[in-house]
């Protein structure tokens, strides 16, 4: 049963992530900060399809890669997007630029020597989740410093930060247990809560990239 | 089995918790910003509501001065010369050729003084000559009439690049500088006054000094809520609606300086 609903939650993602860059590529001029965020998109349902067929040819390696490559574009996206998000200040933006290319530079040289094209990366998620919440959080405590000027429902930044914060609290602490539910064969959980966590993300990203645009004189 | 079977009905409950404490979060975060949102635009609003009702009444009380101003001006000047040249025209004596003469050209004198004072305070108090001339022609032309009562003797320069400011906002250094004017004129009793107009790169300032009798600063700010001096609160107010500073430096005997900067 939980993993038919592993599968279903699969192919939803699928179907979200792609209506999410559809969306995205139509409207990625209208939001400064949403212009490059439909390239996550593509490569959140390109990564759900290639993973299916590669994962029914057993080819480890070639997942591996694939989820490294995946991570970094979804790594990078995030970034770009809080570096061109208004609500921050120019230091914090300096600072998370900073944190990311520092970021990137430990992950490519650690793939390198940990050899972690062959072993299981999954135990680099929860770093990620660790690196993403923690501008999340910066956003939301710059969001309550500046004067309270804008409307959230119509601030498209604010969604997709939300969205992200959903997906990467609810996958911390599972991430971080990951050892024991594949341990104990429940790794389709995980794959439930991962795909339904990207559905709200695209979600909420769609919802980002149809706020109305801002008159700026 | 069964073991496992508790373990995925934990899990889902604990995520199932988590993922609505984290939309009841997010719902938290709309929540108290939108409640800041209109907390603050209320706050605007009452600032603006403040701001408005302060302009208001600076407004009136600067009409009310203008009035008190005109009154006075009929009454010192034309209304003197009117009743001088009514006695006179009253008292001729038809008998005496020579002295009817001399009454009545008295009388025309009288007369055509009152006309010239009733054209001067038309010009004063009309507007559109400043929207005409300009804010530094007008005060040229202020000046130069008080120099002809020979009375005064009245220095007006001009530093910078002009700068040709919103006609409104022209008005109220004029009207600014009236002010000042007049309250030199009457109460000062000084032989020379200085007036400049400096053009900075953000703003402009004003100045005018005089070498008259000066003043207590301490007891005018005494007094600063009394009608004794409206004229010192009136160039204060303006230079409010201006969103300028004005400083006003005085002792007596050595002659006042009132210095007006404001953003252009």
């Amino acid at each position: 049963m939980l993993q038919l609903i592993a599968v279903i939650s699969k192919y939803a993602l699928i179907c979200v992530a792609t209506l999410s860059f559809c969306v995205g590529l139509k409207f990625r001029k209208r939001h400064r900060e949403l212009s490059h965020l439909y390239i996550y998109a593509l490569a959140s349902a390109s990564q759900s399809i290639i993973y299916t067929f590669l994962f029914a040819s057993k080819k480890a390696i070639s997942i591996n890669i694939s989820i490294h490559i995946f991570l970094i574009i979804e790594l990078s996206c995030i970034f770009f997007f809080f570096y061109k998000t208004d609500i921050l200040t120019r230091i914090v933006k300096e600072y998370l630029l900073f944190m990311f290319l520092l970021c990137i530079c430990f992950y490519v040289s650690f793939i390198l020597n940990s050899n972690l094209l062959i072993r299981n990366v999954i135990s680099i998620y929860y770093k990620e989740s660790l690196i993403v919440l923690i501008p999340c959080f910066i956003y939301l405590f710059q969001l309550f410093l500046k004067p309270p000027i804008l409307n959230l429902l119509e601030e498209p930044s604010f969604w997709f930060n939300a969205g992200l914060l959903i997906y990467f609290v609810l996958t911390f602490p599972i991430f971080f247990m990951i050892s024991y539910f594949i341990k104990t064969s429940m790794s389709f959980l995980l794959d439930i809560v991962n795909y339904i966590g990207y559905i709200l993300i695209f979600s909420f990203l769609i919802r980002a990239y149809l706020c109305k645009p801002k008159i700026t004189i | 089995m069964q073991a496992k079977n508790n373990d995925i009905i934990l899990f889902v409950i604990i995520t199932t918790i988590v993922l609505l404490f984290m939309l009841s979060f997010i719902a938290a975060v709309l929540f108290l910003y939108q409640k800041k949102n209109i907390l603050y635009y209320k706050d605007l609003e009452d600032v603006k509501n403040n701001y408005e009702k302060s302009l208001l009444e600076t407004q009136l009380e600067i009409q009310e001065q203008t009035f008190q101003n005109i009154s006075r001006e009929i009454h010192d000047n034309i209304g003197l010369s009117l009743t001088l040249a009514k006695l006179q025209l009253n008292t001729i004596d038809y008998t005496q050729t020579s002295t009817k003469i001399e009454n009545i050209a008295s009388s025309i004198d009288l007369i055509s003084k009152a006309i010239n004072d009733l054209s001067d305070i038309s010009k004063s108090f009309h507007s559109e000559a400043i929207k005409t001339h300009g804010l530094y022609n007008t005060l040229k032309m202020e000046t130069e009439k008080i120099n002809r009562s020979g009375k005064h003797l009245v220095k007006f320069t001009e530093e910078g690049n002009t700068v040709f400011l919103d006609a409104n906002k022209e008005l109220i250094l004029y009207r600014i500088a009236q002010e000042s004017l007049n309250n030199i004129l009457k109460y000062a009793n000084a032989s020379c006054i200085f007036i400049k107009l400096i053009y900075e790169s953000s703003h402009v300032i004003f100045s005018i000094e005089d070498n008259g009798n000066g003043f207590d600063k301490n007891e005018i700010e005494k007094h600063r809520s009394g009608k004794m001096h409206t004229g010192l609160s009136n160039i204060r107010n303006r230079t409010k609606t201006l969103n300028g500073t004005c400083i006003i430096n005085s002792s007596p005997g050595n002659g006042t300086i009132i210095c007006i900067t404001a953003p252009y």
